[in-house]
């Protein structure tokens, strides 16, 4: 009963207008990404896997830290739940844009195993999403709406710049699944153990002086 | 004090002599170490140390009282625009006492620098380099005479000083036909080794014996016929009574009556030997993956928790239906070729492998192949590993050997002679020939002139008329062999004057059948 109450709490949140429009949008870019890469005309290499991949884990990135930030920067009560619910409504996006990266690995043969997409597509969610709830904790305020619109853009921006810093290919979420990196894994796992301890911990009673979440 | 002051000095000076003989002495034996160790190893690349540029050459390191080591290669096959493209070769040299002889054939391409270096387990024994500017690509002219030098300045008049005439002696002549493969002619006064003389006419060179068949011993004398002229593989042994001067001359000029084998081949690779899997269209995969998105969205938004859950199973569904439907066979896609030139008895085969895979990968080939176009590689006696980036092929060439010809060309008329059928047969400037079936002879008749297979498109341009091109296992095991033989007056030539083997038939000539 409880997994069928929360199936049917994460279905009512992708119901929502903004997620089911940002779902329905991740789909038709994926959609134009894999026929825009497939090789047609008498092409003989099939590359599409990579540009599908990468697109696809930075959509999650994006979608997991925006959110995040956006929620948790809020001072409003049912912060908690409604980070919870939003986190599993985006892991349900991941599973269901899938297909479009198996699809596009079929044909392209890429020589990274087929796990690292896999793992590393949840782990990019788990990262942002805790990333993006520490970022919103510091910008919660009365402008906290308008500084999540500079915030996430500044906090990708960021990671790019220290990923290239380091080389390239180990921060970023474009370039993560085109090789296997321990570096991504051991840099996404302080924010992913963040973002679950955020989000595992009971709910506190509200308080008179928050108004909700304690914190 | 005064006498302690006179003593001590003079102490101190003798034990700073005994020190500086023991030092000497030290030294001595080092240097002579080290002096034994660099005669310990003996290298040479290619026959005489004369390397060819685009060919196979030998390479043979000798080791003398050395424990077992490692030879290593290392060429930049770069080039100004590319940048350095480094090729590393190694193999492992048996040790022990008194003399080890390794000794292997190596495809060298044109390179900006060549390094080598033999190690024990303890420190490089030898080592040595050759720079790309010291090297040729003109084929060698090759004079074994017993009888006082050459005489090169007559040679090199005669034949406009093009040659590249080196001298050679009986322990310089490898044994088999990859090693002769950069070698154009080959003259020799007295006696030589039976098997070095059927090797260099196999690789295509031209193979002269001077003074006349009295002077020739038991097994090189029962090696040509009355006629004076044996073709074996793709060149031939003629035996001629002149001086070494004129039958160096004599055999210069009658080399390359079909032209290398190993060019050849490359006309054979014009078309690749592998094909790419088919794609889906991508009309498909457009109305697929549209199709896919509508059914999750309509799911997720008219279902609430059966719709995510059946979206859900349509994604699972949708993943494993498209990697059935688009998930090429596994590769690697691996293709072969292989050229042969027959004469006589026997032919000289030239091979390619060609590898296609579609994910990034280190495709490995047999050991001693060499890749058609520059590019990085390692080899070793084992095998070869070329880094190959996904969905590219690498095409490697094989060192050419020796094999039983399977048809033999008498006058107007071919018969077969192996087990397998001969397709796809045509001779240029006469036309297509029937197929022949295993023991089938057939007389060479006037056909359509032009019809012949894919395969020969850019082969047969590249022949002089009067060139027979059949093929074998093409169908069947997807290893074809193209055969080329020289038919009709071409293919035993009667006379054995000088003139005659000169004027021998070549690229540019007309053959019999030319209009």
């Amino acid at each position: 009963m409880v997994a069928v109450r929360a199936l049917a709490t994460v279905a009512g949140r992708l119901q929502r207008a903004d997620l089911l429009q940002v779902t329905a949008l991740t789909f038709a870019v994926l959609v134009v990404a894999l026929n825009v890469n497939w090789p047609d005309g008498g092409a003989r290499v099939n590359e599409a896997w990579g540009p599908v991949a990468a697109l696809r884990n930075s959509l999650l990135a994006v979608l997991a830290l925006a959110y995040a930030v956006s929620i948790w920067g809020r001072v409003a009560p049912g912060r908690l739940a409604e980070a919870r619910v939003t986190f599993l409504a985006l892991v349900a996006v991941a599973v269901l844009t899938w297909p479009f990266e198996v699809a596009a690995r079929a044909a392209s043969y890429p020589a990274v195993p087929g796990y690292w997409p896999a793992l590393v597509a949840f782990a990019t969610l788990g990262a942002y999403f805790g990333l993006g709830l520490l970022v919103g904790r510091a910008l919660r305020g009365p402008y906290s709406g308008v500084l999540t619109f500079i915030a996430v853009p500044a906090a990708l921006a960021l990671i790019v710049w220290l990923d290239v810093g380091v080389g390239g290919g180990h921060l970023n979420p474009w370039s993560v699944p085109s090789a296997v990196s321990l570096t991504y894994l051991a840099w996404s796992s302080p924010f992913a153990l963040v973002c679950a301890f955020l989000l595992a911990r009971p709910k506190r009673r509200p308080s008179v002086a928050a108004g909700g979440d304690a914190r | 004090m005064g006498a302690m002051r006179l003593i001590v000095p003079a102490a101190r000076s003798r034990g700073a002599g005994l020190v500086r003989a023991l030092a000497l002495l030290a030294c001595l034996v080092v240097c002579g170490t080290v002096s034994a160790a660099g005669a310990a190893v003996g290298f040479r690349l290619g026959i005489a140390n004369e390397v060819v540029i685009g060919a196979w050459n030998m390479l043979r390191v000798e080791t003398r009282d050395l424990p077992r080591s490692t030879l290593t290669l290392m060429l930049d096959v770069g080039t100004l625009r590319d940048g350095e493209v480094p090729v590393e070769l190694t193999f492992e040299l048996s040790g022990g006492g008194g003399v080890n002889a390794f000794e292997t054939e190596l495809f060298v391409p044109p390179f900006r620098s060549l390094s080598w270096w033999v190690t024990t387990a303890e420190r490089v024994v030898a080592s040595g380099s050759l720079a790309g500017r010291e090297t040729d690509g003109r084929p060698l002219d090759l004079v074994l005479t017993s009888r006082g030098p050459v005489p090169r300045a007559v040679i090199a008049n005669a034949v406009g000083g093009a040659a590249r005439l080196v001298e050679v002696t009986l322990s310089d002549l490898p044994a088999s036909p990859a090693a002769f493969d950069g070698v154009r002619s080959l003259t020799v006064e007295g006696s030589a080794p039976v098997d070095s003389i059927v090797a260099a006419a196999v690789a295509g060179a031209s193979v002269v014996l001077a003074g006349g068949r009295e002077a020739l011993a038991g097994p090189l004398a029962a090696l040509v016929p009355e006629t004076g002229v044996a073709t074996i593989g793709a060149g031939r042994v003629a035996v001629l009574d002149l001086p070494v001067a004129e039958a160096a001359v004599a055999a210069i000029g009658g080399a390359g009556n079909l032209g290398r084998p190993g060019q050849l081949l490359v006309a054979v690779l014009a078309e690749p030997l592998v094909g790419t899997p088919r794609q889906a269209p991508v009309g498909a995969i457009l109305i697929g993956s549209v199709i896919y998105a509508v059914m999750a969205l309509v799911a997720i938004r008219l279902g609430g928790a059966p719709g995510l859950l059946a979206s859900a199973i349509v994604a699972a569904f949708s993943a494993f239906g498209a990697w059935q439907a688009l998930r090429p066979p596994p590769p690697p896609y691996v293709g072969a070729v292989a050229l042969a030139q027959v004469g006589g008895p026997l032919a000289v085969m030239h091979e390619a492998l060609e590898s296609l895979t579609l994910p990034r990968a280190l495709l490995a080939f047999p050991a001693g192949a060499a890749p058609v176009r520059p590019q990085s590689y390692s080899g070793s006696a084992r095998s070869v590993s070329v880094p190959t980036p996904a969905w590219r092929s690498v095409t490697v060439r094989l060192p050419p050997r020796a094999v039983g010809a399977p048809l033999a060309v008498v006058g107007r008329t071919v018969r077969n002679d192996s087990s397998v059928p001969l397709t796809g047969v045509y001779v240029t400037g006469l036309g297509a020939q029937p197929d022949l079936a295993p023991g089938q002879t057939v007389e060479l008749a006037p056909g359509e002139v032009g019809a012949y297979p894919a395969l020969y498109l850019a082969l047969v341009p590249a022949l002089p008329d009067g060139t027979l091109v059949a093929s074998s296992g093409c169908a069947v095991e997807g290893r074809c062999v193209v055969w080329l033989a020289t038919v009709g007056a071409a293919a035993a030539p009667e006379a054995v004057a000088p003139e005659a083997l000169a004027a021998a038939p070549r690229p540019s000539d007309g053959g019999p059948w030319s209009p």
